[in-house]
């Protein structure tokens, strides 16, 4: 094979190994750090974003506009204060108003939250803003008496579960799963869904007729203890009074995005509820939130340029070292500028191996933490490497050695040759 | 140093002897293009090497001239046949012709393990894997600058050998400095440095860039 600039480079890379070896890992963890970083933080700003979906208010009885988000699209909390039926229908009757979807949350199964929802639920709201919610397999809710304690399980709820359709379950009260169990409720799973990308895919779908049901059970009972009465009136979906219909939030969309503003001061002046902006409220958050992103990604560039700096200091030290080598190089014909593009090609090298094994090890860095604030969060993050940012960071890697580069490629280019040729000794 | 008009023929072959210190490295590489003349030219195969400027000097050095050094300065961790190909990057012979080449080169010079570190080599072996180098790229004029003063008479004599056969093959004129008495009779001709040149004052010639 004939001597090429990349063979000498390569050569010249071998022959300080253990140098190059270091210099790149440092270059690596700087890579690394950025690419987890870049991409924890876009996976997790879309999946909140997404999350959304296709609603335009969110319409609950909770005073603060982001947590009432928090809490009702991906499920951090449970609403303390509930909307009444009276003011759903209100809500729902507005003019503008193409859907307002009433949801009754609390109780959880196993740790994964429930959500009361009726039926055009999952027929009008899209997850993703794009498309509905699909089943994996089973069926939606089954109309009428039969379907009223059927569940429809979020994918990774039903994976987290194990639960499968035709299965029963009991739900538990509140967020604990070692709460009180609504034993004398058996629910039936009829569907499971197909994964949507977001955080409904962590929650175990009632009909909010049963989440009544279930609690109106209740109260009567103690209503009829405290009235000395053994019995009381068992609740049907028939008998349930507008009291017994508490609902915790409405998602709600509406014919045209102007009026938007307008439903939200309705809601807000005459019903006294609170009226927010999902993807408003979401953004709020991130931006937040993007305060620490930025001084984590500042220190992960600090890393980087620590990188930099070493693969020039391990470059400048060696051209000492290499002072008689690249004599003779220019005695044999090459200029001072080629020996100045050999050193800066050597950096770059250095860089891109670097940059390498930083994308691996994001790779594998990337999926484990975004499993852990999969977990943490409640929203699917992905841990993938996004192919833009990597291009990015392996480009601004290279560049970056590139430049740390030019300190000792321009002592290369200054090698002087007849000192460097004296004969050794 | 003043120097008056020194020519040397195609393929010939001149011994430039003195006492160290009287400045025959200076005129090699004066002659070699690392140097510039405080005036005065010096011509290699009819082009005056010091009319040409960076790269372009560099690159005419490369393909016209080969260095023979007395300490060889062979590339640390290239094998022998990599010292050669580094040599031939700069030359104009094509690039699928450079492997056959070193390796016919470095054969035909007694070099046994041609894939084999240069450092790893004996004296001998590596002393003629730098006149392979020299003479690769089919240079016009070589320049051996003290090539056997580390060397005892016997090896001097077989390096010199080596040396003056390889130019006779590439029919390159070699211009080989040396303090040695003995080596004048090696030569066809020979000339004494203090004998064609005059010396005035104290220089300290500065690098060419």
């Amino acid at each position: 094979m004939p001597m090429t600039d990349m063979s000498l480079v390569t050569r010249s890379l071998r022959a300080h190994r253990l140098s190059t070896i270091v210099t790149a890992l440092m270059v690596a963890i700087g890579v690394a750090l950025l690419m987890v970083l870049l991409t924890v933080r876009d996976s997790a700003s879309r999946a909140f974003l997404r999350g959304t979906g296709n609603m335009h208010l969110l319409v609950s009885a909770q005073e603060s506009r982001l947590e009432s988000v928090l809490n009702s699209v991906f499920h951090s909390g449970i609403p303390q204060r509930v909307v009444t039926w009276d003011k759903f229908q209100a809500v729902a009757s507005l003019p503008p108003v193409d859907w307002a979807l009433a949801t009754v949350q609390g109780d959880n199964y196993r740790g994964y939250a429930t959500m009361g929802v009726q039926s055009p639920f999952f027929e009008k709201f899209l997850p993703d803003g794009a498309s509905p919610m699909t089943l994996a397999s089973g069926t939606f809710f089954r109309a009428g008496e039969a379907g009223v304690f059927d569940v429809v399980l979020g994918s990774s709820a039903a994976a987290g579960t194990g639960l499968k359709v035709g299965d029963t379950l009991t739900i538990t009260h509140g967020t604990d799963e070692k709460g009180h169990v609504h034993d004398e409720f058996k629910f039936t799973v009829s569907g499971v869904l197909s994964p949507t990308g977001t955080a409904h895919d962590r929650v175990v779908f009632v009909t909010a007729e049963s989440k009544w049901i279930v609690h109106a059970d209740e109260f009567r009972a103690q209503a009829a203890r405290a009235a000395g009465k053994s019995e009381h009136e068992e609740p049907t979906t028939a008998n349930l009074t507008p009291a017994e219909k508490p609902v915790t939030a409405i998602y709600v969309k509406m014919r045209a995005t102007p009026t938007i503003a307008q439903v939200a001061t309705i809601v807000r002046n005459e019903l006294g509820l609170t009226a927010a902006y999902p993807a408003s409220e979401i953004r709020r958050l991130l931006g937040i939130v993007g305060n620490a992103d930025v001084v984590l990604i500042g220190i992960a560039i600090i890393v980087m340029l620590s990188g930099a700096l070493s693969v020039m200091l391990a470059l400048y030290n060696s051209m000492e070292h290499r002072r008689r080598q690249l004599a003779v190089l220019r005695v044999l014909g090459a200029s001072q500028e080629r020996l100045l593009s050999l050193v800066l090609s050597e950096s770059a090298a250095i860089g891109l191996i670097g940059a390498v094994i930083g994308l691996v090890v994001a790779a594998i860095a990337g999926q484990v933490t975004a499993a852990f604030l999969s977990g943490a969060l409640g929203v699917p993050i992905s841990g993938a490497v996004d192919p833009v940012w990597a291009i990015i960071v392996v480009s601004g890697a290279v560049l970056l050695s590139a430049l740390a580069g030019l300190v000792p490629a321009i002592r290369a280019y200054r090698t002087p040759v007849i000192s460097s040729l004296r004969p050794i000794g | 140093m003043q120097l008056p008009t020194l020519e040397i023929g195609a393929g010939e072959q001149v011994l430039l002897t003195g006492g160290s210190g009287t400045g025959k490295s200076t005129l090699l590489h004066l002659i070699a293009g690392l140097i510039d003349p405080a005036e005065g030219r010096v011509e290699i195969a009819g082009q005056s090497v010091h009319a040409l400027a960076g790269a372009k000097r560099d690159l005419f050095r490369g393909q016209h001239v080969g260095m023979i050094f007395q300490t060889f300065h062979l590339l640390e961790g290239f094998t022998a046949r990599e010292n050669v190909l580094a040599a031939l990057m700069f030359s104009s012979i094509p690039p699928r012709e450079h492997d056959q080449r070193a390796a016919d080169l470095l054969a035909r010079l007694g070099v046994q393990r041609i894939d084999a570190a240069a450092g790893e080599l004996s004296v001998g072996q590596q002393q003629r894997v730098a006149v392979a180098r020299a003479v690769a790229c089919g240079p016009a004029l070589v320049l051996a600058d003290e090539p056997t003063a580390s060397l005892d008479p016997e090896n001097a004599a077989r390096a010199m050998d080596v040396i003056q056969s390889a130019c006779r093959d590439q029919n390159a004129a070699l211009l080989c400095t040396s303090h040695d008495p003995s080596m004048v009779a090696r030569f066809p001709r020979s000339l004494a440095l203090e004998s064609i040149a005059t010396f005035a004052g104290e220089s300290n010639p500065q690098e060419a860039r």
